[in-house]
């Protein structure tokens, strides 16, 4: 996982950095506020450990930043502080920590507290996920309701004009005929083609979004009905 | 010359009824049309069907309470559910009273002539 330390002492910049690599972190560092929320903008990152007193920009206003700027990105921030009295730990969740470890750290309660913020990112993301695949199995049912009962119409249609022609052109058989059947032929076979997508949609549960170039720098996102499940 | 076999046709989707009237008419049937569940309800017991087709959503009253209603009234009568839906089939076993045929729109004219053709084959004997 991404984690982005805000951190302006030195030696525990480089104590937390090398401990959470050696967990298997990729670690950013910042020495202020302001550096962590340049870079947090830059490289959207969803983990962030940060002291409070920093120069430039403290933790509190990190917090209160990312609450305020990032609504729609996840970020989990745990907030390192020696300040552990009630009133700062309710400043500190009121600015938008999730989490606070206490200065002088032990790895271990830093190692526990990495891996619930983890464990919250996940779930977090997981939710995110079933709510967007909610939305497209609602849409899905709407679209096949909405689209199925017109197409009832087309492919119906198409074949009673099939069944018309042979039985008008029973002996006779007239080139302009054959053709006429052959066109009401493709339209049953194009609706039945429709309904099948229609059909493939309603049972995603695993849908994988395809991107197809369309462009300098732009790409459409299609779902891919072959790949997905 | 005996009466014409009759279906009703309780469906809230005007392009269904229309279809399944042309559809009626190809294969020799009579058609009573209904625009929701109450209305066929009435239908049914108005005009004296041989047959009903019914979409499964509708107002008012859906489908397969219109199924069971019918079914309550007689066990042996043939009813035919069609829905734009397609997650019904397994449910459709679990309901007191299955209908005699089931088709998920847009259906081939060709299965549903053949359903409605062997159904009225055992209407025949009908009291």
């Amino acid at each position: 996982m991404k984690i982005l330390i805000a951190e302006d002492e030195l030696v525990s910049r480089k104590l937390l950095t090398k401990t959470l690599s050696q967990w298997g972190h990729e670690v950013s560092t910042a020495c202020d506020g302001q550096e962590a929320w340049e870079m947090l903008q830059s490289e959207g990152m969803h983990f962030v450990i940060t002291d409070w007193m920093m120069p430039r920009m403290d933790g509190i206003e990190l917090c209160k930043q990312i609450r305020h700027q990032c609504e729609d990105q996840l970020v989990y921030i745990i907030l390192l502080t020696a300040k552990n009295r009630k009133e700062d730990i309710v400043l500190g969740m009121e600015a938008g920590a999730d989490d606070f470890i206490s200065k002088p750290f032990d790895l271990n309660e830093l190692l526990a507290r990495v891996r619930a913020g983890e464990r919250v990112l996940e779930l977090e993301t997981r939710l995110i996920e079933v709510t967007k695949l909610k939305g497209i199995q609602q849409t899905s049912v709407t679209l096949q309701h909405e689209i199925n009962n017109p197409l009832v119409g087309i492919m119906g249609n198409a074949e009673l004009l099939m069944m018309a022609l042979k039985k008008s052109s029973q002996g006779a058989s007239s080139s302009d005929t054959a053709k006429m059947i052959a066109l009401a032929d493709e339209i049953v076979q194009m609706s039945e083609r429709i309904s099948a997508v229609v059909e493939k949609l309603r049972n995603l549960y695993q849908p994988v979004v395809a991107h197809h170039p369309v462009g300098d720098n732009l790409s459409a996102e299609m779902i891919d009905l072959h790949g997905s499940k | 010359m005996g009466k014409k076999f009759k279906i009703l046709v309780v469906d809230d989707e005007a392009v269904t009824r229309i279809l399944l009237r042309r559809v009626n008419n190809h294969f020799g049937f009579e058609t009573v049309e209904a625009e929701d569940g109450e209305e066929g309800w009435k239908l049914f017991k108005e005009t004296d069907p041989d047959l009903v087709i019914s979409d499964i959503y509708m107002p008012n009253m859906n489908g397969i309470q219109l199924l069971s209603n019918i079914k309550k009234c007689n066990k042996n009568f043939k009813v035919i559910l069609i829905t734009g839906y397609s997650n019904f089939h397994g449910m459709l076993d679990m309901c007191l009273y299955p209908p005699d045929g089931f088709l998920e729109k847009p259906f081939k004219i060709e299965d549903l002539g053949r359903l409605m053709k062997t159904l009225a084959g055992n209407c025949e004997g009908k009291d």
